[in-house]
């Protein structure tokens, strides 16, 4: 029997010889079977023009190009040559022009030369400098904070995060700085003008997305969350090779490790991660390195974003690890006395604005715990019996 | 204007090899999606747009300086990817097929590369097939989009999936039914 399934097999070569034979019987069939099937066909082939080209991709082949023009001889001397002959009827023949027409043309190059250098030096001074005027956005401790940048793009600032933008993007990019975490819905414009954030070790390179970045400064990892569209991730240090970036889709995670970090990936990470196959994306840096980079595939996206909208989830998280994010999150210094409890693991959400007092009660619930303020200082102890 | 094109132009008269790759960076991806548009394929789209481009290196010391690079670029892409049909026509009626309808549906403007200077390129196609893929369940996207973007086997995407190739194979048709469904008046 030839139903669908199979017919999208046969065209993409999955079927067996068995399969194969039953499909052409099928097609031999009558026309009414040949019609459907090309039809399948051209629905398959045509969709071919939604895949749209990666900036990596873009950046691989412009290497390519590069290097293939640099190994080109120069073709000043041979200008007979048959290509060159083409292309002299496409475009307008300098053949016998006479000595003033070169002159002529001299001349304009000259003034052109001169016109357009000073066009360029006193209108474009800005962005060729790259000094352009930045704004700076920075949210303390316990705050939060949301931010419409010049482009449409929007912004949403957890605790303690820096965001430095310029107060308008110049036409060929778009670049803010972060240092913290924060969640960005970015405005596609066209195809050509990326949107990069920048942090202390990774550049993330999108068009239109929305995305979630994660880079304190006393944290031990950076984390990089996609939950629309997909981002290039490209690792500093490493801008000789575009293939070593990593192109990240829908509900994935990279997490960075950041150099001289003493936290072993496997510990830290719990949403059963698939290390990405190709070995090209976790390429260390120099052969002595560990693999710094993970990627986490079927991730849960609001784990990550839960914050955005005042919500606080813990996901088998350690104790230790939750008090960084309490830090933050309320505005205190937090001092764990017991260095067993700092290694328990947690799961929870907390959705109703709790304050501090009520989380930690929860949290005593499962494990008992002594906790006792100073002032903005938190000392916390595990109860032994 | 003028004059900073002529500028601009006797840079890559020169072989200043930053004047190419500034063409390059700037048009790059946009030949790559009009160069689709009649090749389907977005790598052989990509291997025409790379020769275009050494080309136009090959070239350079002919070019004069009123020559609009982006004009002469579109244009050379267009009958690059015409000859690359013409090619393919001879031992694959399926393109000729394909070449048929695309120009039958809307498409003949693309024959001209003025229209898609001015940003005017028939897009009705191209949005309908984005549109029936944007509007598939996220699992069924993901699967077609491995299996036709990335060109993976059913197995393949099982493993990475972590699924059954039957549910590959279940996913696959739902996805292709459905954009067969969308499609369905291009085939009266």
């Amino acid at each position: 029997m030839v139903n669908k399934e199979k017919i999208i097999k046969y065209l993409l070569g999955e079927t067996s010889e068995k399969e194969s034979t039953l499909v052409n019987q099928w097609l031999n069939e009558n026309e009414k079977n040949r019609k459907y099937f090309s039809e399948i066909e051209f629905v398959w082939k045509t969709s071919g023009i939604a895949q749209n080209i990666e900036q990596n991709d873009v950046e691989k082949d412009r290497k390519i190009f590069i290097q293939k023009i640099g190994e080109l001889p120069d073709k000043e001397t041979t200008k007979s040559s048959e290509p060159v002959r083409r292309s002299l009827q496409l475009f307008r023949s300098s053949e016998g022009l006479n000595y003033y027409h070169w002159l002529r043309i001299a001349a304009i190059f000259i003034l052109a030369f001169c016109l357009s250098w000073t066009v360029f030096y006193f209108m474009n001074r800005k962005p060729y400098t790259g000094s352009l005027a930045y704004n700076q956005i920075i949210t303390a401790k316990g705050q939060k904070s949301q931010i419409i940048l010049s482009d449409g793009t929007k912004v949403w600032l957890n605790s303690e995060t820096t965001l430095k933008y310029p107060s308008a993007f110049n036409e060929m990019k778009r670049e803010v700085f972060l240092e913290g975490e924060a969640f960005f819905e970015v405005k596609k414009k066209g195809n050509k003008i990326p949107f990069v954030v920048k942090t202390s070790e990774i550049d993330i390179k999108v068009l239109g997305t929305s995305f979630n970045v994660m880079a304190y400064p006393d944290e031990e990892t950076i984390e990089t969350t996609v939950v629309k569209g997909s981002v290039c991730i490209i690792r500093k240090g490493l801008k000789s090779s575009p293939d070593q970036n990593i192109i990240l889709k829908p509900n994935q995670k990279v997490t960075l490790l950041k150099k001289g970090s003493r936290v072993i990936l496997s510990e830290i990470e719990t949403e059963k991660p698939t290390l990405i196959k190709s070995t090209k994306a976790i390429q260390p840096i120099s052969p002595s390195e560990k693999v710094q980079i993970l990627i986490s595939r079927k991730v849960d996206i609001e784990l990550h974003t839960a914050w955005k909208d005042d919500r606080l989830i813990f996901q088998s998280e350690t104790f230790e690890n939750i008090c960084y994010k309490l830090e933050r999150w309320y505005d205190v210094k937090i001092h764990v006395r017991n260095e067993e409890l700092k290694k328990y693991r947690y799961t929870g959400k907390f959705v109703h604005k709790e304050t501090i007092n009520q989380v930690l009660e929860i949290l005593n619930l499962t494990t008992p715990i002594n906790y006792t303020f100073k002032q903005n200082d938190l000392f916390i102890d595990k109860v032994t019996e | 204007m003028s004059k900073h094109r002529s500028y601009f132009v006797e840079r890559l008269k020169k072989g200043d090899v930053r004047a190419f790759e500034q063409v390059f960076n700037t048009h790059y991806a946009d030949l790559c999606r009009f160069a689709q548009k009649f090749v389907i394929e977005l790598d052989d789209a990509r291997e025409i747009v790379q020769d275009t481009f050494v080309k136009l290196w090959e070239i350079k010391h002919s070019l004069s300086q009123d020559t609009s690079v982006k004009s002469y670029l579109y244009k050379a892409v267009r009958n690059n990817c015409l000859d690359y049909l013409k090619h393919i026509r001879i031992s694959n009626e399926y393109k000729e097929d394909l070449l048929r309808k695309i120009m039958d549906s809307g498409f003949k403007s693309i024959a001209s590369p003025e229209n898609c200077l001015d940003g005017l390129i028939e897009k009705e196609l191209e949005d309908r097939i984005n549109d029936a893929i944007a509007s598939l369940p996220d699992r069924c996207r993901e699967i077609f989009e491995l299996s036709r973007f990335k060109g993976l086997k059913y197995r393949e995407i099982a493993e990475e999936l972590n699924i059954s190739i039957k549910t590959v194979e279940t996913q696959m048709s739902r996805a292709i039914h459905s954009l067969h469904k969308k499609l369905a008046d291009y085939f009266e």
